[in-house]
């Protein structure tokens, strides 16, 4: 109850020219960190991660009066640092005139060459494994397996029902499980 | 699912350390964020640079300067009316007025004009008189002794072919302008002249 008062709060200060700026400085504060974690986990690399986190926020402040309150202010934000995520990397293969799948093989494959990656060779194919899955079922398997999210949440964030979010969780265990075995 | 499950599901996968993703962020990238993404906003004009204006108004300006706007807004609203408006009637009108104002206008012929249109007939007329003076020496010859018949007869065997050096040789402290040099009159122009009612009267003054 309390952090529905302090997100109605937040919000209400957002929308305040005079306090808008220390509320939005308040909120990234809260929410900065899951909110790369979720990208980063999407994009890979830290400089895409960090473009689209910024972006994330900007949307976020720019657009904050069409807030509706309906929804949970962080869902909300994650919501739509997943849909920037996933354009820029969509974007990102119309530049380089390959697919989705193609972008993801070179991204896992470049990692190595990252120096904000130190993942070892179990990690390396396991993140191999999730890019053979569809796009949605990598986002419900990054943020059940990783994040630990509730079903609920996700169901929110998603605006999938929890049932097809089960199901498509277990899909996605099952194929990643093969991969890891296959190789 | 519960995790607990996962390694009967996936044993494999259920191995891997979770708390090690392998991905990395540089030292202090969570502490500069929010500045990054205020400058961002700042930039873009969607948050207050700051409280402290460096750019000044007059006193108690921001108190007027709506009736400031608005008497502008109607001084040149008056100024456009003034420009673009019409009497009531104005095109129903204006060929009648037009028209009216053409009848009433005297007719101006410059004087140059009218000088050269009758200097050139004048002086042949005034040489005919002398020739026929000068032959008839006891003999006063006016232009009423002249039957028209007699005149008729001399302009049609070429008397009056007189071009404008001619008519210069003659009276040479007349000027003439290159019209008179390039172009002779015609016979028509000169019967013209003569017909002309006040013909007399130029004469008897001269």
């Amino acid at each position: 109850m309390k952090r529905v008062k302090d997100e109605k709060l937040l919000v209400a200060q957002l929308k305040d020219p005079d306090t808008q700026e220390q509320a939005f400085r308040n909120l990234m504060s809260l929410y900065k960190e899951r909110l790369y974690w979720h990208i980063r986990k999407i994009v890979l690399s830290h400089d895409d991660a960090d473009d689209v986190l910024q972006n994330t926020f900007i949307k976020v402040f720019k657009n904050i009066h069409s807030f509706k309150e309906n929804s949970k202010l962080y869902s909300w934000m994650y919501r739509i640092s997943t849909n920037e995520a996933i354009t820029f990397i969509n974007k990102k293969a119309a530049k380089q005139h390959v697919d989705i799948s193609e972008l993801q093989h070179k991204m896992v494959n470049n990692l190595q060459e990252d120096i904000n990656y130190s993942g070892d060779e179990i990690q390396q194919l396991l993140q191999k494994a999730i890019f053979t899955l569809p796009q949605k079922q990598q986002l419900v398997f990054n943020m059940k397996y990783f994040d630990e999210m509730k079903y609920t949440e996700m169901s929110e964030i998603l605006e999938t029902s929890v049932g097809a979010l089960k199901a498509s969780y277990f899909h996605a265990v099952k194929k990643v499980e093969e991969f890891l075995k296959l190789h | 699912m519960k995790r607990k499950d996962l390694h009967t599901i996936a044993p494999k996968l259920s191995e891997i350390s979770l708390k090690k993703t392998g991905f990395e962020i540089p030292k202090n990238y969570f502490k500069s964020i929010e500045d990054a993404v205020i400058a961002e906003l700042k930039a873009e004009n969607f948050l207050k640079k700051g409280t402290k204006e460096v750019f000044k108004t007059s006193e108690n300006y921001f108190d007027f300067i709506e009736d400031i706007v608005i008497a502008k807004l109607k001084a040149e609203a008056i100024q456009n009316n003034k420009e673009t408006t019409i009497p009531e009637n104005y095109f129903q009108t204006i060929e009648d007025k037009v028209l009216a104002e053409i009848r009433t206008t005297p007719k101006v012929i410059s004087l140059k004009s009218r000088f050269i249109k009758f200097a050139a007939p004048i002086a042949i007329a005034a040489s005919l008189l002398l020739v026929f003076v000068l032959n008839k020496n006891s003999t006063t010859v006016t232009f009423d002794s002249l039957a028209s018949s007699e005149i008729e007869t001399w302009i049609d065997n070429g008397g009056m072919d007189i071009d404008a050096l001619s008519i210069v040789s003659i009276y040479p402290d007349i000027e003439l302008n290159n019209e008179i040099y390039s172009a002779s009159l015609s016979d028509e122009e000169v019967l013209e002249y003569l017909n002309e009612e006040y013909l007399d009267e130029i004469i008897f003054e001269n």
